[in-house]
């Protein structure tokens, strides 16, 4: 072994206590012995360049690297059971999940580039932490107090408002889950629950998640129903690769016989808001209608009325509410008309 | 707290006592000492630290060591047998696709790991393999040529069988 040379660190990682217990319950019976200082880490994909630039300080880290993710399945009520520790690679070309519900796939695919999706898992994705232009730099270049979210008393963003944090919650997966009507099974000492993904956002950016201390998710059950619906999910971003969506919307519908009368609807818009947001109102608008392209661009409308866009990473309110508008219509156009070459997937 | 463990790195194992926060790349750089692994942003974007990990690309700068104990690691070093270019290193000199050579080494890994998994890659293939990592001088055109150029011939699947 060489002389220590020191080439190699640019940004401080602190020290920590490192477990690697050897099942999930082993974990969260961790998570719970830490009383609140322990975090788990599964990828590390958003933990650690969250810890080097200081957003996050754990004591210690109970990392899932020895756990492999069970094989995705369908249960005997027919859900399709995913595994929380796959990997977003093992989702984008899993061939039961490309058949099933391809718009997740297709969310997994568009999150970072391949060496993310070679480590970040499911679970991490609904799990990290929000973001924004002041709280995802590194601390030392900034030579101005901590914010809110780290334990500071200000808002950069947001100067006005009193322990407000609107940091933006950005995950792929998020929104096409919330469309599919996924149920998240949620592990803690106490045994496993199922929790709605409507109800597992908060909308609190300094604490987005509805998830204590000691729990953790441990499978993603979409059920039957969803899986027949039609989807579609697009990202929309500046350059088309390596990037977190300006906008994400993604919509699955229930569309019934030659006159395409939409029975169910679920429409979610993520990367624009502290949670993922759904368009609830706007849903049901659109159910019990023949769809046509009118009636698209005028849910399309709606759609940009509901969810409230925050103004993130440079982008203004009112573009980005068009961006909503734009991506709705052509998504709900290209699966009113399946034939029609307008597959949007990642847009310019 | 210090714990030892075991990376097996281009073939050869090598045995390291590190800290938990002590990332993969550190390790490779200052522990083991092979230079050839870059560090750009230290922060998951840029891809100059892309490593194989078990045959896949993955960012060492945001990868701890301890959790790839026992594990397989490729660097640039284990791409050819240091005499030899592989193919695809060759490609990337025929074609251009070095120029500071800065993100060379990543853009090699994250290029091979692709060929080997689809040895016809299409244009918009390559460029969502190469999606990861970041290049400021080339403007991508020659990197996304040389990979097309090495996929012509499938004889680096021979080269990396032997490794
Ligand atoms: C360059 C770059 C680009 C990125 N691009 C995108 C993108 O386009 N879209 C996107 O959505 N994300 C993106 N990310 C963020 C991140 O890589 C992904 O969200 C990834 O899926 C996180 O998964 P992970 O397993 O690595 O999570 P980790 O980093 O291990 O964990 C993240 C958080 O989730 C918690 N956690 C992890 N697993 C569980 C679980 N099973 N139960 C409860 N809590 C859990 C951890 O405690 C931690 O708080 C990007 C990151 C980088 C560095």
């Amino acid at each position: 072994m060489q002389a220590k040379i020191q080439t190699s660190q640019i940004l401080n990682l602190p020290e920590f206590d490192y477990q690697t217990p050897a099942s999930k319950k082993d974990a969260v019976g961790l998570l719970f012995s830490s009383g609140g200082d322990a975090i788990i880490s599964a990828g590390g994909t958003d933990l650690i360049p969250n810890m080097k630039n200081g957003t996050i300080k754990p004591k210690a880290l109970i990392s899932l690297s020895r756990l492999s993710p069970e094989k995705e399945s369908i249960t005997a009520d027919g859900a399709l059971r995913l595994d929380a520790l796959s990997t977003l690679s093992d989702i984008a070309e899993s061939p039961l999940i490309k058949l099933k519900v391809p718009t997740l796939a297709n969310a997994a695919f568009h999150v970072g580039g391949q060496q993310i999706r070679n480590r970040a898992t499911l679970g991490g994705n609904l799990c990290q932490d929000t973001r924004c232009l002041y709280l995802n730099q590194s601390h030392g270049f900034q030579f101005v107090d901590a914010c809110y979210k780290r334990g500071g008393d200000c808002c950069y963003p947001y100067p006005a408002e009193k322990r407000v944090c609107r940091s933006v919650f950005m995950s792929d997966t998020a929104p096409v889950l919330i469309s599919l009507g996924a149920q998240l099974v949620i592990l803690s000492n106490s045994g496993e629950k199922g929790v709605d993904i409507n109800d597992f956002y908060t909308g609190d950016g300094l604490k987005p998640l509805k998830l204590g201390s000691a729990e953790m998710i441990s499978a993603i059950l979409i059920p039957p129903e969803s899986q027949k619906m039609q989807c579609h999910f697009v990202k929309a971003t500046p350059r088309g690769g390596l990037e977190f969506a300006m906008v994400s919307v993604a919509i699955a519908l229930k569309i019934d016989g030659p006159d395409k009368k939409c029975g169910k609807a679920r429409i979610a818009v993520g990367s624009i808001n502290t949670s993922p947001l759904r368009a609830f109102k706007a849903e049901q608008e659109i159910v019990g209608h023949n769809l046509n392209e009118a009636i698209a661009a005028e849910v399309a409308r709606k759609v940009a009325d509901e969810v409230k866009a925050l103004p993130h990473h440079g982008y203004s309110k009112g573009y980005l509410k068009q961006l909503v508008e734009v991506h709705t219509k052509r998504s709900l156009t290209a699966m009113i008309y399946p034939k029609e070459p307008l597959t949007h997937e990642t847009s310019d | 707290m210090k714990q030892a463990i075991e990376l097996i790195i281009n073939g050869e194992t090598h045995d390291l006592f590190v800290a938990s926060n002590v990332t993969l790349v550190e390790a490779i750089r200052d522990n083991v000492g092979l230079l050839g692994t870059k560090v750009g942003c230290d922060m998951g974007t840029c891809g100059a630290c892309t490593v194989l990990l078990e045959g896949k690309p993955i960012l060492s700068c945001i990868t701890l060591a301890v959790e790839c104990n026992g594990k397989e690691i490729t660097t640039i070093e284990g791409v050819s047998d240091g005499v030899t270019l592989s193919n695809l290193q060759e490609a990337f000199v025929r074609k251009g696709g070095v120029q500071c050579g800065f993100c060379t080494p990543g853009m090699i890994l994250s290029g091979t790991a692709l060929l080997k998994k689809n040895s016809k890659p299409k244009v918009d293939e390559v460029a969502k393999a190469l999606e990861g990592n970041l290049c400021r001088c080339t403007g991508y055109n020659r990197i996304i040529d040389a990979v097309l150029d090495a996929s012509v011939s499938t004889s680096h699947l021979q080269d990396q069988g032997e490794k």
